[in-house]
């Protein structure tokens, strides 16, 4: 028990004060003692047992005449040795404690929790709608944080991942590209001095040729330091080392999932055949460890330097490294950065050798996603908060129709503070049951929504509900029922003193409708932000979707095929002759004709590259401008590809029967490549050649291309990114760029269904060592704004889930308001009141509430949507016109909820004001 | 300790007295030391610590409870009161002891046989 003589202090602490210690005492009697202030505490009562007892027997024998001071001295002695005593009662007193008070409180709160859930049966309609707020809250927030825990949280799957690193290449501009050309790398894994080792890697795609057809496995070729570097567990054989990687030796290291899916899970070393040749499988890597993300095969790279000018430039891998211990990423990038600087002394043509970021992997891997998750989990906290606080203005409002069951359940003996565990109680049980139907709801949302987002969302594959993410749901719930039952049961701690002589109605006073009032408004004031972050989102994507991609994606498909087979191989990159190359294009005009043979199909063409795939680029040099490292996109395409694409031509011609192998070489620009070069003339007849593209190791002989048309241009990389200059070689005169096109189609949007499948027919039956990979360009280009619409959505139900939980809570504050003061609406009934009157003033008292907590709100928004501002298009983060509609949603749904009270209001008969006198 | 002309308690009995002396009503240590020296007529020698001891042996067997409360003249002291589990006990072992008391009263009242 707690020292009674606290409460009644004579200092006479201030109202804040004695509130809080009110809450406190709340709050413990639901807790077991502290093990320190429980030791003290029965130090205390022993010596204070002790005294009492000398103090008492002394009167006694002073009483019997022995003069005082004997007394307390005869006292004394027959009380023996005091340190032996005191020592003897502690323990024992400990000991009693332990056995007792832990059965005293577990008692108590077997009478609460008995209570409990015989309320529970007696009103299943308020315990569902509580539970319910609160798994809902419990679930979003669960789901969030299992999200976050998986990608943000946990540390890679690698040793030591804190110093695993990657090396990024910075431009004199101070951008960093995540790559790195083979012969800056050599020089970084030779001249620095802050690695323990490092790894390039140089992503790519084979065939992977087994019985049932051909397909393209993704690949990533790896120097040799690469699995020290990273020192990836081994599900199954070993890794390779430096040598094998210097020697190309064939073979291969796989993930766990190709091992299983696509080779069947044989014992290793197993023989696969990649690329039509045969390698030898040595290793699986555990599931979990696959990186960079998406690789499934890994094979040696020798890495070597290509040692010729202009080779620094050809940032075409990326860079892995493990620090030194006790090095941290700025000392390496400073290092880094000292190679760098020595290389652009040798190369001042090395553009991309300024510096060197040292990224950790982990912010490399997770990139943007990071603060949109923690966006996310705050947004989810903040829905959780709204059902916390519904649940609290539920409870007070219960309190009070309850008084009178505590005022009799005081009178009857019980403590304050034992009636305030009891909600304590009560709230902390339905923290436990929304939290366990909200740990289903988020295993449920985790389930669904992990493929979903796989696409967009890095190490989506690590997101799971498990022992960790429960533990965090407990602490929610354990936290929600403290925080939502604090309230009630201070309210009650508060209320009750004043209640327990009165009884009857009446009860509901003033205070009540305050903190009522405050907690509904502090809900609106919540589904507010997030109604407005909501709509910000969705106004950028409405903006992001009105922009032209320069393209129509509606019907079209895209088969990507690679010639990879022996039989297309080129003897030499330029001879025009070569069988090789022969073979290639008559392998495309044969594939064109087949699929322009299709049904339903309107146009097909050929590309190299194409909008939402991968974009080449390089160096030019336009004839007559004097601009040494002028860039442009580079595709060798056909003469289709422009109509199969949607893409206007805007001056002159794309290529027809006049374009072939051996006539002149011609050019096609884009819109901003003319205006970039050629300004207001016409760059119809100009020459430009494409240096690093076609003839990186010799750029003076580049051949010159004539151009001979202009067309529209087009949003490579999505809809945020703008169109760059681009220029679009005819495939057939550039053998090099022949080996790998993208055969797109255009079919009618209403019967493109089975062309997907009759393109991978189309492409077996040419050649059935190929590989193809078909695609609905529609989707790939959806899949631009997957991760927006993603993140709107969510964030625009989670504003909705609170919208609603707020909406509860005014119609419970004015349902219970009305039924509270039925009384006087009757008098004011039968005072002449009209119904119409009776109703605007209950949804008057309604908006009030909802206004002023829409101001709060307002306020908070203007601060809290600054954190969304990167992902916001065209729309500022204090949009009017979203404030304005979140606002008017808000007040409308106000009004609705708000009728049911009201229209009970008006219904309420003048006859209780006479039969009812309160 | 005890006082020199009083008698030594028998071991267990100290026990069984605090009961008695409870079951009249709710007491303090002292109280129930004073109980006990007045109903004994001072011929039994309690030791206060030996008394203290034993009540909070008792409390730990939940034979009695403890509350602080006033004595008569204002002093805050801890009162103890018997518990149902107490007053069980307290009837049990009372018919234990005066079963045995008699016997053993019985056995030192037997006089030889002469003859």
């Amino acid at each position: 028990m707690r020292d009674p003589d606290r409460a009644s202090d004579r200092s006479g602490p201030r109202p804040v004060r004695r509130a809080l210690l009110r809450l406190l005492d709340a709050l413990l009697s639901a807790l077991p003692d502290l093990p320190r202030e429980a030791a003290e505490r029965r130090r205390r009562e022993v010596e204070e047992e002790i005294a009492a007892h000398i103090e008492l027997r002394a009167d006694a024998l002073r009483r019997g005449g022995l003069p005082p001071d004997e007394a307390h001295a005869e006292a004394l002695r027959r009380m023996g040795d005091l340190n032996e005593v005191r020592r003897t009662l502690t323990a024992s007193a400990a000991a009693r404690d332990r056995s007792l008070r832990i059965s005293t409180w577990l008692l108590a709160r077997r009478v609460d929790v008995s209570l409990t859930l015989r309320r529970a049966r007696r009103s299943p309609g308020y315990t569902a709608l509580a539970a319910g707020t609160l798994a809902l809250g419990i679930g979003v927030t669960t789901a969030a944080f299992a999200v976050v825990d998986g990608v943000l949280l946990r540390p890679l799957p690698f040793p030591e991942p804190d110093r695993l690193v990657e090396l990024w290449s910075v431009t004199e501009e101070g951008n960093a590209f995540p790559a790195v050309s083979n012969d800056t790398w050599n020089d970084w894994a030779e001249g620095n001095r802050t690695l323990e080792g490092t790894a390039l890697m140089s992503r790519g795609s084979r065939t992977f040729g087994r019985e049932g057809g051909a397909t393209t496995v993704s690949t990533v070729s790896v120097s040799g330091a690469f699995f020290d570097v990273l020192r990836p567990r081994m599900l199954h054989g070993r890794p390779f080392g430096d040598e094998e990687a210097t020697s190309e030796a064939p073979i291969a290291v796989v993930s766990e999932a190709f091992w299983r899916d696509a080779m069947g899970g044989p014992p290793l070393p197993a023989t696969i055949t990649l690329q039509h040749e045969p390698r030898e499988v040595i290793g699986v890597m555990a599931a979990g460890t696959e990186y960079p993300a998406g690789a499934a095969v890994w094979l040696p790279n020798p890495a070597r330097r290509y040692g010729v000018a202009g080779a620094h430039n050809w940032i075409n891998s990326r860079a892995v490294g493990r620090l030194l211990a006790g090095v941290s990423p700025e000392q390496a990038s400073e290092d880094l950065s000292a190679i760098a600087r020595s290389i652009r002394e040798r190369d001042p043509e090395a553009i991309y050798a300024w510096a060197v970021d040292v990224v950790p992997l982990r912010d490399a891997i997770v990139g943007n996603a990071g603060r949109q998750l923690v966006l996310l989990l705050g947004a989810s906290a903040l829905v959780l908060l709204v059902a916390c606080v519904n649940l609290a203005g539920l409870g007070v409002a219960r309190s009070t129709v309850r008084a009178r069951e505590f005022a009799v359940r005081s009178a009857l003996g019980a403590q304050r503070d034992r009636l305030a565990g009891q909600l304590l109680t009560e709230h902390l049980l339905l923290g436990l049951l929304g939290g366990a139907l909200g740990s289903v709801l988020a295993w449920l949302a985790v389930a669904g929504a992990t493929d979903a987002v796989a696409s967009f969302l890095p190490r989506a594959e690590h997101v799971h509900v498990d022992a960790r993410v429960l533990l965090f749901c407990l602490a929610a719930c354990v936290g929600t029922g403290v925080l939502a039952g604090a309230l009630p049961a201070f309210h009650t701690g508060t209320e009750m003193s004043g209640r327990i002589a009165r009884s009857g109605r009446g009860l509901a006073g003033g205070g009540l409708g305050r903190v009522g009032a405050g907690l509904v408004g502090a809900q609106v004031a919540i589904a507010l932000v997030l109604l407005v972050g909501g709509g910000l989102l969705f106004r950028s994507l409405d903006a992001v979707l009105e922009r032209d991609l320069g393209f129509d994606p509606e019907g079209v498909f895209v088969a990507e095929v690679g010639l990879s087979a022996p039989a297309y191989r080129l003897a030499s990159g330029v001879d025009r002759r070569d069988p090789g190359y022969q073979r290639r294009l008559a392998y495309w005009r044969s594939l064109l004709d087949e699929a322009r043979a299709l049904p339903e199909v309107m146009a097909v063409g050929l590309t190299s590259g194409i909008p939402t795939g991968v974009a080449g680029s390089g160096f030019i040099e336009v004839e007559g401008l004097d601009e040494p490292r002028t860039g442009a996109g580079y595709r060798a395409v056909d003469g289709g590809y422009f109509e199969a694409m949607g893409i206007p031509v805007l001056q002159g011609r794309t290529f027809d029967r006049r374009d072939g192998p051996e006539t002149e070489r011609v050019v096609v620009v884009n819109e901003r490549m003319a205006a970039a070069f050629w300004g207001d003339a016409s760059p119809i007849g100009g020459r430009v050649r494409a240096i690093s593209m076609e003839s990186a190791a010799d750029p003076d002989r580049a051949e010159w291309l004539t151009v001979v048309g202009v067309v529209g241009d087009v949003r490579q990389f999505g809809y945020e990114q703008d169109a760059f200059p681009e220029m679009f070689t005819y495939f057939e005169q550039v053998p090099t760029w022949t080996g790998f096109q993208n055969l797109v189609v255009r079919a009618d949007p209403g019967s493109a269904a089975g062309l997907a499948g009759a393109l991978r027919q189309t492409v077996a039956a040419l050649d059935p060592e190929l590989a193809v990979e078909v695609a609905s360009l529609e989707v790939r280009v959806g899949a631009w704004t997957l991760e927006r619409r993603f993140l709107g959505v969510l964030l625009g139900s989670l504003a909705g889930i609170s919208l609603a939980l707020a909406l509860v809570g005014v119609y419970g504050l004015l349902a219970f308001a009305v039924g509270q003061r039925t009384h006087e609406i009757g008098v004011r009934a039968a005072l002449g009141a009209t119904r119409g009157r009776v109703v605007v003033d209950v949804v008057w008292q309604g908006l009030l509430v909802v206004a002023a907590g829409a101001v709060v709100g307002l306020a908070a928004a203007t601060v809290a949507t600054r954190a969304l501002a990167s992902m916001l298009v065209d729309v500022g983060p204090t949009d009017p016109v979203t404030f304005a509609a979140a606002t008017a949603l808000v007040l409308a749904a106000a009004v609705v909820a708000a009728a049911a009270p009201a229209w009970r209001a008006a219904r309420v008969d003048p006859r209780v004001a006479l039969s009812d006198v309160g | 300790m005890s006082g020199d002309d009083s008698l030594p308690l028998l071991k267990g009995t100290l026990d069984l007295l605090i009961l008695k002396a409870l079951s009249f009503g709710e007491l303090h240590g002292y109280g129930i030391a004073s109980w006990l020296e007045e109903r004994s007529g001072g011929s039994l020698g309690v030791d206060d610590s030996a008394l203290y001891q034993a009540l909070h042996r008792l409390e730990a067997r939940r034979l009695v409870e403890a509350r602080w409360g006033r004595t008569d003249t204002g002093r805050r002291a801890r009162f103890y009161r018997l518990t149902a589990e107490g007053t069980r006990e307290l009837v049990e072992r009372a018919d234990t002891w005066e079963r045995y008391a008699e016997s053993v009263g019985a056995i030192l009242a037997l006089s030889p046989r002469r003859g």
